[in-house]
């Protein structure tokens, strides 16, 4: 993949993704690799152990009120038997509405992460991404950010797995 | 059912009916909308994920999501609005009809993520000290003869619709069902409803005297009044005083289960108690506690004596009318009129209106006019009579002032609460305001000053 600068980055993940949305699906089929993917939401909650730390583990999310914090886990696994392109692997994720990102909790290991603050129209960096308020332009905050989005940077073979996440704050 | 309730946000100070109010919570509820309680309760939160990546330069996606609903998130808050004791007046009557009595004022909040029925207790603290108070003193010698809860729905015809003053046959009084429960009603979200409590008082209680009440807001389950108190929620979280035993509902992503989020009062707010709904109209002298279901706040009362005060004018001469009274200062023989040159007799009486208390170093003083001046300063050539008395309404008495050995237009004259028998004169007018020491007002006693003008 030629190397882009962030801004040509941001415009090419967004119009590539509403191209392959559109003819991706038949192409599919008739590859030779698949990859499954797996979308989980835990609560993150905060306890007192014994030695009286505040401590944080993750628990069903079966009881989820407003002010919880959750976390989500996009797993994928290479089910075929070719190699997936390396930098090919782009997992594209909205913030879910009612909810708000959390700073700094993007995770992917061997992923770039941008964000947008557009709906998925754009994506940078978090620091260059811009909104418009009172009529002037400033940096998004975190909970501005629409979707989040990984680009996993090599290949995946097969067998192989991956997995990214994120918390968000339920409003 | 009248318009209890409110909606901090959209009502205020509006009248609505419940059923409008109900309407209104789940049209939010349908769009799936945040209050300041957070998202609405069964609102869908779903995470869509699309994953693209190419296979020999082919491009593929895969995509999944994955879907829970948010859970009955309850929060009551009780909030007293006084900011030090409330004071009140020996003898004073809750039943008396049409009487308007200062109350403990609280305000109940439904901060929950979806409307709730709530119950109410009230714990009585004897004169235990109020957080944020100043220091009480002795508490009350006896147990008020009757308490009453009630909804400030003003129902006086004006603004605002809460006044913050219990009267009777206007404020809407509840009833305490079994173990001290009262069925407050179904507060939306965000809603809220004004609380007062009013209690009656001993004719014998001593002044500065003290009792303190925490008023405690619980959930209660679904159904019409009067209300069942919840015992538990749907994460092993019990009420106190329910003996329920702790249960956690096994449950999924998408089902809905209740959970109380109330946080608790501080430590150090003993007054802040938890309330027993289910087997004692008590508190449990434990101070509220977290996810309970409740919710509390103090506040007290303290005893003061009251004072009455009314201002009385006659019109004694006018420049053309001549004198008002006869020469026996009994018999009315005209009609002055309050025109320029007329001279004005003024009467400030003051009663104590308690029936045990005194009032002590009673002061009194009146601005004047600035249209008129003090004393008969217009020099009429015809003397101005004064009458013997004068009868007019003060608090709850109508006396007959006796005003036979005031006879000087130039002076304050006064009858202090304590020397009832003579009258004083003060030496010379005070040009912009009169008044005068009334000395000790013993209960049920009265003092007046009297004071002439001449209309400029």
């Amino acid at each position: 993949m030629t190397h882009l600068n962030k801004d040509t980055r941001a415009r090419w993940h967004g119009a590539v993704n509403f191209v392959l949305g559109i003819f991706l699906t038949a192409a599919a089929t008739s590859a030779a690799a698949q990859v499954e993917v797996a979308n989980s939401v835990a609560k993150v909650e905060t306890y007192v152990d014994q030695q009286g730390v505040a401590q944080r583990r993750l628990v069903d999310a079966d009881s989820v009120v407003p002010g919880d914090e959750l976390r989500y886990t996009i797993s994928f696994t290479n089910a075929g038997e070719g190699q997936v392109d390396a930098g090919s692997i782009v997992i594209t994720n909205p913030v879910p509405d009612s909810t708000e990102y959390i700073d700094g909790t993007a995770f992917g290991s061997g992923t770039e992460i941008l964000f947008s603050a557009d709906q998925g129209v754009t994506f940078d960096l978090g620091e260059n991404l811009k909104v418009v308020k009172q009529g002037a332009e400033a940096v998004a905050s975190a909970r501005e950010y629409t979707t989040i989005q990984w680009q996993f940077l090599s290949a995946l073979e097969p067998g192989e797995t991956g997995q990214v996440s994120f918390n968000v704050k339920l409003k | 059912m009248q318009s209890y309730f409110k909606l901090s946000r959209n009502l205020s100070n509006k009248k609505a009916t419940l059923p409008a109010l109900v309407c209104l919570a789940l049209g939010t509820l349908l769009a799936g909308s945040v209050h300041a309680a957070g998202t609405d309760v069964s609102t869908p939160v779903q995470n869509s994920v699309t994953l693209s990546y190419q296979v020999n330069s082919v491009n593929q996606t895969a995509s999944t999501s994955v879907t829970f609903n948010v859970d009955r998130k309850l929060v009551l808050d009780v909030t007293t609005t006084d900011t030090d004791w409330v004071p009140v007046v020996p003898s004073q009557d809750v039943t008396t009809a049409g009487a308007a009595l200062p109350a403990l004022n609280f305000t109940v909040t439904n901060s929950s993520n979806d409307a709730t029925n709530v119950v109410l207790g009230l714990i009585d603290q004897d004169g235990n000290a109020v957080t944020g108070f100043s220091a009480p003193g002795s508490a009350f010698a006896s147990t008020p003869g009757a308490v009453v809860v009630a909804i400030d729905d003003g129902g006086n015809t004006g603004s605002p619709v809460s006044d913050g003053v219990y009267t009777q046959g206007v404020d809407t009084v509840l009833t305490a069902g079994p173990n001290g429960v009262y069925s407050l009603g179904n507060l939306p979200i965000d809603g809220t409803a004004n609380v007062l409590v009013a209690i009656s008082v001993d004719g014998a209680e001593a002044n500065d005297v003290y009792r303190s009440y925490t008023l405690v807001a619980g959930v209660a389950d679904a159904g019409g009044a009067p209300f069942t108190p919840s015992s538990l929620d749907d994460s092993g979280n019990i009420a106190p005083g329910s003996g329920a035993t702790p249960t956690e509902v096994a449950n999924g992503l998408t089902t809905v289960e209740t959970v109380w989020a109330d946080a608790g009062a501080p430590a150090a707010n003993a007054d802040d108690e938890q309330f027993d709904f289910f087997s004692a109209a008590s508190g449990l002298g434990v101070v509220d506690g977290a996810a309970d279901g409740q919710s509390s706040d103090a506040s007290g009362f303290t005893t003061r004596v009251a004072l009455s005060l009314a201002k009385n004018a006659v019109v004694l001469y006018d420049p053309i009318t001549g004198n008002r009274f006869n020469t026996d200062r009994v018999t009315v023989d005209a009609e002055p009129k309050a025109i320029p040159g007329a001279v004005i007799m003024y009467v400030i009486g003051v009663a104590n209106e308690s029936a045990t208390l005194a009032a002590n170093a009673v002061t009194l003083n009146d601005v004047l006019p600035t249209e008129v001046t003090a004393g008969d300063q217009a020099n009429p050539a015809t003397a101005i009579v004064i009458p013997n008395g004068v009868t007019f309404a003060v608090g709850g008495q109508t006396p007959n002032f006796n005003l036979s050995s005031v006879t000087d237009l130039d002076v304050v004259s006064h009858l202090e609460c304590s020397t009832p028998t003579t009258v004083p004169a003060y030496t010379g007018a005070p040009i912009t305001g009169v008044g005068g020491d009334l000395g000790d007002c013993a209960a049920g006693a009265l003092a007046y000053i009297v004071y002439f003008v001449t209309l400029d």
